[in-house]
């Protein structure tokens, strides 16, 4: 029974003291792939040639050896926890003349900032001559010193040193007893353990806001800039195509957390000109993010009287996809000035109204925690899937999109096909004019200026032409300040 | 007389009458002056890019901030990555971006929109010296 219970002792503990070993066998086949898991290599190459292939598809091999020193030729661990056990090899000659061979073992410490300190040799083993013809297999097997078995960080260096001839030395099947111990993602120092103030599992040097628990990134599109939206506002028919009767600049960042989910959404507007006399409103869908996968939405300017419906989060209501309103007039953004023009900061002649900036912040999780739809990964919301779009003259019905997006559900869709309108929901085409498949919404990804009154957009953007009848090869590009590309008296 | 006070007040109300011009009449009305797009066309500023990224197996877990960014700095993804999953993005980026940047700890590579796909690892740039 004593015999027993013993037995059962010790394969217990031999199956829970977990012996580890980090190996190089060569079989990786590619220096690059080695360098990321922090080997260094050096004099060394990684061949298939049948003189130095000791096991597998591939082994290690030396190069010209013509010199003692340690540094030449070389295999060098990662950093490893080092632990009992043997440090073994396989190594060869390739049979050619040479002088003479060795492989020297030593270990590296880490100085004080966790770099390379100083070295050690503890083995050496010379290749009996002569080596000429010599072409046996040796197992070497060097106990780890146990003075290394302490907790602490070491690289173990393998070097090749000779003199004459020209015998190459394989080397194949290393195995250190150990524990891996380095950071590929930062230049192969130990692993350490990194200042996280807020315990996020983000570092504080890569959390943008490092003491709170439930923001960790933000990112921002369409740009590092505003970008910029353009709308005629005559849908279903077609108008002057200064594409100023609503210009809006927009910016959107959101700011996610260390599971990259959306916190909050930050959108920037400035809203700069309005060329028409419509009351026209903003509306932004993100199609395919269900409304209930929002908490709330702040910054919104609407009427007392307004057209819309909203729900208890702030959206619209009514709409399959999250939809928020920014404005439901625009001359309640940008009021018109007077002065006897039609429309605001579209006039150069006319008084200039001051644009201000809006914004509006929706929430997707507060403390941590999502609305009851669940929450949104970053990669869920895009330009992708970003539709603004017009509200024509306090109409709800009448929506005008980019060419190519939905409308909302809210859309009256016996509108398409009407008039200049070419729409057609079974072919997804959507919002482009019959026979011409001419816009009436243009998206700049960048703060673009627009046009005076009037003037049609291929007056004041001279590559824009050439891009539109190119399939946008040419000039994709139309819309920067570049030489050539503008005609300024015609821009606002 | 009587027929010169008619033909004057014949052309002041013709004078009257006759509108002035308004700068708005001066200008083109029409619509792009007759431009016609495929109906293929998609009016896009924008270039969607696909954005893979090879994980590396390591023995040990290694998680932190995979950022992706544009020549411009701005940085259109940022996340918590593990060093041993690979990563696929599909984005929209602008047309005059012409390279995107991925960072990982001190890991940081470039590369030039030659393409619509754009592939990435975590493999060190090495010289040439240990060819196989």
């Amino acid at each position: 029974m004593k015999k027993t219970i013993l037995l059962s002792a010790f394969l217990l503990f031999s199956l829970c003291s977990f012996s580890q070993s980090v190996k190089n066998d060569a079989e990786l086949g590619n220096s690059s792939l080695y360098a990321a898991y922090c080997w260094s290599i050096s004099g060394l190459a990684i061949s298939n040639e049948s003189s130095t292939r000791i096991d597998g598809k591939y082994s290690f091999r030396t190069t010209n050896l013509d010199k003692e020193s340690l540094s030449t030729a070389y295999l060098k661990s990662p950093w490893i926890k080092l632990q009992k056990g043997n440090i073994s090899f396989k190594a060869k000659l390739d049979g050619a003349e040479g002088g003479q061979r060795s492989i020297v073992v030593q270990y590296i410490e880490t100085n004080f900032k966790w770099f390379e300190g100083i070295s050690k040799i503890f083995y050496t083993y010379n290749f009996t001559q002569p080596l000429h013809k010599n072409t046996k297999v040796q197992n070497i097997s060097i106990p780890v010193p146990a003075e290394l078995v302490n907790g602490k960080n070491y690289k173990i260096q393998i070097s090749f040193i000779g003199v004459g001839g020209s015998a190459k030395v394989a080397i194949d099947n290393l195995q250190i007893p150990g524990e891996y111990h380095s950071d590929p993602s930062f230049f192969c120092l130990p692993l350490s353990i990194e200042q996280d103030a807020d315990g996020d599992g983000v570092v504080d040097a890569e959390d943008e806001f490092p003491d709170d628990p439930n923001r960790a990134y933000s990112t921002y599109f369409p740009g590092k800039d505003y970008g910029t939206l353009m709308f005629e506002d005559l849908w279903p028919g077609i108008g002057d195509y200064d594409f100023n009767d609503l210009v809006v600049d927009y910016q959107i960042k959101k700011i996610t957390d260390a599971k990259n989910e959306i916190v909050e959404m930050i959108v920037n507007l400035r809203t700069r000109a309005i060329g028409a006399g419509f009351k026209n409103g903003l509306g932004i869908e993100f199609t395919n993010i269900a409304p209930d996968r929002i908490l709330s939405v702040s910054g919104a300017k609407i009427s007392g009287k307004t057209i819309h419906k909203f729900a208890a989060n702030g959206l619209e209501e009514g709409t399959k996809w999250m939809t928020f309103i920014p404005f439901d007039n625009a001359f309640n953004i940008l009021p018109h000035p007077g002065g006897g023009v039609t429309g605001v900061n579209t006039d150069p002649k006319g008084p200039k109204q001051e644009i201000i900036d809006q914004t509006i912040i929706i929430t997707f999780k507060k403390n941590g925690k999502s609305a009851l739809g669940g929450p949104v990964k970053t990669t869920e919301i895009s330009l992708e899937n970003f539709n603004p779009f017009l509200i024509r003259n306090q109409d709800r019905s009448i929506e005008i999109h980019l060419p190519g997006k939905p409308p909302t559900s809210l859309a009256d869709q016996k509108l398409f096909g009407t008039i200049d309108d070419d729409s057609n929901p079974g072919k997804e085409k959507y919002y482009q004019s019959k026979g011409t498949n001419l816009p009436w919404a243009l998206h700049i990804n960048q703060n673009t200026p627009y046009m005076i009154e009037k003037y049609n957009i291929i007056k004041g953007f001279i590559k824009f032409e050439e891009w539109v009848i190119s399939n946008g090869k040419a000039y994709p590009d139309w819309y920067m300040d570049q030489p050539g590309y503008r005609e300024k008296t015609a821009i606002y | 007389m009587k027929k010169l006070t008619v033909w004057a007040s014949v052309l002041l109300l013709i004078t009257i009458c006759s509108c002035n011009v308004r700068d708005e009449d001066v200008v083109d009305r029409d619509p792009e002056d007759g431009l016609q797009a495929s109906s293929l066309f998609d009016w896009s500023t924008t270039q969607m890019v696909q954005i893979d990224i090879t994980g590396l197996e390591l023995p040990v877990e290694i998680s932190r901030k995979l950022s992706l960014s544009t020549e411009d700095g701005n940085v259109f993804y940022a996340g918590t990555h593990k060093m041993n999953d690979s990563f696929h993005l599909q984005v929209e980026l602008p047309n005059h971006i012409q390279s995107v940047t991925m960072k990982y700890g001190a890991i940081e590579k470039s590369q030039n929109l030659t393409s619509s796909k754009l592939l990435f690892n975590y493999e060190p740039n090495i010289s040439e010296g240990n060819e196989q």
